[in-house]
């Protein structure tokens, strides 16, 4: 009997410890066969489908059921009553609170309903261990083409048209970056890809190696024709190791297959990707400490210029992407640069992942076309706030970003925007805090991270994020003064004025943004102190 | 293996394609099969294989089957219903492998209708549409 039944099994790291998606896994596979249905049903396990709240999630294809909180004892009623006899099993449906129904397709479930899916095309829809499903759904045809019918300028010219720019969060040009190194001069080049993902809350590129590492492969390829580079470095954090067991086995079916290797699709061109393992330190996701920490030196951050595109690793012309950016690109290529462009705001084109996290109802995954506000991402994608409680304020950027608050849930979401509101884009963790959550003890929080973090080069950084956190406690403590907070304040802008990198630049704006929009609770803990 | 050139790619998905296309197609012409209890004991997996088969042979985006619960019509099944992208769906009762076969070809690859063999219009809105 043919092939009928595809069952999707989530195993996303997020799903893998919620429940015990892998047991559910293999209680359909025992199960299916036991009942016959070996050769109807197929059971795959995906990567992450981005609504890790309600995990273990399990979508049974072509039926377009959405199943939640899955256990292993859940299998044997699927089995028989779905996979048998078509009945969907209601209990373990989706139901949206407030409605009072069961949702059992994606389409109709308030979280799907407004994502857009580019660089999550393929999580929670393919095997990431399986190369032939990733070929299957139009994977390395892109590398094909550019291959076979582009030269490198005309590839990084379309990157640059579609108006892509970096999704760690400085939203740099990607096309121009390209560029650049594609010009700089040099005996040799190098791609890396920017897989040190070191925000609190953040999981995006996690959860992208984990779902569709072929995708972030082919366009570290892509790259590679496009600069001239023939070696990729993937600069992933070891404590990712579901990520790096899934990126080393499709490593090894790329060479298998010839998309990675000599002579590439015949076009000449040779590419081929070594993995570095970071230890998680948060400053070797800046790109000049990145390739200090590749080199063996220590983790700390250089002058800029010479930017890395010029000379970078072992001095020779580098480009560093991040995950989400490379994730992109294979789409690119395939629907063209207009269509790319089209989506999202006109600044700020295509789409951005966002890891929901804090007290909102839909923690998770959600990939939006730019331009969407705060206040749609939170209400209807995140389903609002937990326990009912009140909304107080959103943290994006991480450490390096501000809290927004109730009078910026109508800013749309892109680069610019962001930072007119105080926080700035970041690599896409959104943090969401209710009425219980105290402003100053957050900004402690984060800068306990960034004293933490701070490689110690620069001495605003190494001293200042301590001198910072010693005035937060004070004023939680009941201790401060009014002096405090003005000094807090002076010391806040003269290390960002005065570090040497992004992390010191940006550690202040916790600060600064809570003394903006939340001043009247260090005003409130100072004035107890004073009583 | 290794893929040398577009085509060799292009022949490379065409093999594995039957694994994933499950997971895809909305838009694609739908064969709902009743698969309830009365339904399967009066062979309704044999029709459901038989046109699974078909349609895969057809190629890609030719339709998809996908099994639903009992109707209450018992004494019609095998029931199925062919649903055409922004149609009406339309029953079929007491449906063997042959029959199947027929309609896949004529109604869903064809987009004519066998009269002969629906089981009426009152039976098509039974069906738990999905």
């Amino acid at each position: 009997m043919a092939l009928r039944c595809n069952v999707l099994v989530c195993g996303g790291s997020a799903c893998l410890m919620s429940g015990d998606a892998a047991k559910v896994a293999r209680n359909f596979e025992l199960i299916l066969k036991a009942k016959g249905f070996g050769d109807e049903a197929q059971v795959v396990t995906t990567g992450c489908f981005g609504f890790c709240e309600q995990g273990p999630i399990v979508k049974i294809e072509p039926d377009n059921v959405f199943y939640i909180k899955v256990s292993p004892s859940d299998v044997k009623t699927i089995v028989e009553e779905h996979i048998t006899k078509g009945r969907i099993v209601e209990r373990l449906l989706y139901e949206e609170p407030g409605l009072r129904r069961k949702l059992g397709k994606t389409e109709d479930m308030p979280f799907y309903k407004k994502q857009v899916r580019i660089a999550l095309r393929h999580c929670g829809l393919i095997n990431p261990e399986d190369i032939g499903e990733y070929i299957a759904l139009g994977g390395y045809e892109a590398l094909g083409r550019v291959l076979t019918n582009m030269t490198p300028q005309q590839v990084s010219d379309e990157i640059g048209r579609s108006g892509l720019r970096g999704r760690g969060g400085g939203g740099f040009p990607t096309g121009l970056k390209w560029e650049i190194t594609r010009q700089s001069p040099g005996e040799k080049k190098y791609i890396i890809c920017n897989a040190d993902e070191g925000d609190p809350g953040a999981f995006m590129d996690r959860s992208i190696l984990e779902g569709d590492p072929q995708g972030v492969i082919e366009a570290m390829a892509i790259a590679g024709y496009a600069v001239g580079a023939q070696t990729g470095i993937i600069y992933i954090r070891a404590e990712y190791p579901l990520a790096i067991k899934r990126l080393d086995t499709a490593i090894t079916q790329a060479r298998a297959h010839g998309m990675l290797g000599k002579d590439i699709f015949g076009s000449g061109f040779d590419f081929d990707i070594v993995f570095h393992y970071g230890a998680g330190a948060f400053v070797c996701g800046e790109e000049t400490a990145l390739i200090n920490s590749c080199e063996g030196k220590r983790g700390e951050p250089d002058y800029k210029p010479p930017y890395p595109a010029q000379t970078g690793y072992k001095g020779f012309p580098t480009c560093v992407n991040n995950v989400e950016t490379l994730a992109n690109i294979p789409e690119i290529i395939l629907k063209g640069a207009e269509w790319f462009a089209g989506i999202g705001s006109p600044k700020s084109p295509g789409t951005k992942v966002f890891a929901l996290a804090g007290k909102i109802r839909n923690v998770g995954l959600v990939e939006v076309p730019m331009g969407i506000t705060l206040r749609e991402i939170i209400y209807e994608i995140g389903g609002g706030i937990k326990g009912g409680k009140k909304f107080k304020a959103v943290q994006t950027g991480g450490p390096s970003g501000g809290l927004i608050g109730e009078d910026g849930l109508d800013t749309p979401i892109d680069y610019e925007s962001l930072l007119g509101a105080g926080s700035m884009m970041g690599s896409g963790g959104m943090i969401v805090m209710d009425e219980d959550d105290n402003a100053v003890d957050i900004t402690k929080f984060y800068l306990e991270f960034a004293l933490a973090e701070s490689c110690g080069r620069c001495t605003p950084c190494r001293i200042g994020t301590k001198r910072m956190h010693e005035i937060a406690e004070k004023i939680l403590a009941g201790e401060g003064s009014m002096d405090d907070l003005e000094l807090l304040e002076q010391m806040a802008e003269m290390i960002r004025d005065s570090s040497l990198c992004g992390l010191g630049q940006s550690a202040p704006n916790p600060v600064l943004s809570t003394l903006r929009g939340f001043r009247k609770e260090y005003e409130k803990l100072i004035g107890k102190a004073k009583a | 293996m290794q893929i040398k050139s577009l085509e060799e790619l292009k022949a490379v998905r065409e093999k594995v394609s039957a694994k994933v296309s499950p997971r895809r197609g909305s838009g694609e012409p739908r064969v709902l099969v009743g698969m309830g209890t009365c339904g399967i004991s009066s062979g309704a997996r044999e029709v459901m294989g038989e046109i699974v088969g078909r349609l895969s042979g057809a190629g890609e985006g030719s339709g998809k089957a996908v099994p639903v619960g009992c109707i209450g019509m018992c004494g019609l099944e095998p029931l199925i219903a062919v649903v055409m992208p922004g149609e009406e769906p339309v029953a079929y009762g007491n449906v063997d492998k042959e029959k199947a076969a027929q309609i896949v070809d004529s109604h869903v690859l064809g987009g004519k209708i066998i009269d002969e063999y629906t089981a009426g219009a009152d039976i098509a809105w039974r069906f738990q549409w999905r």
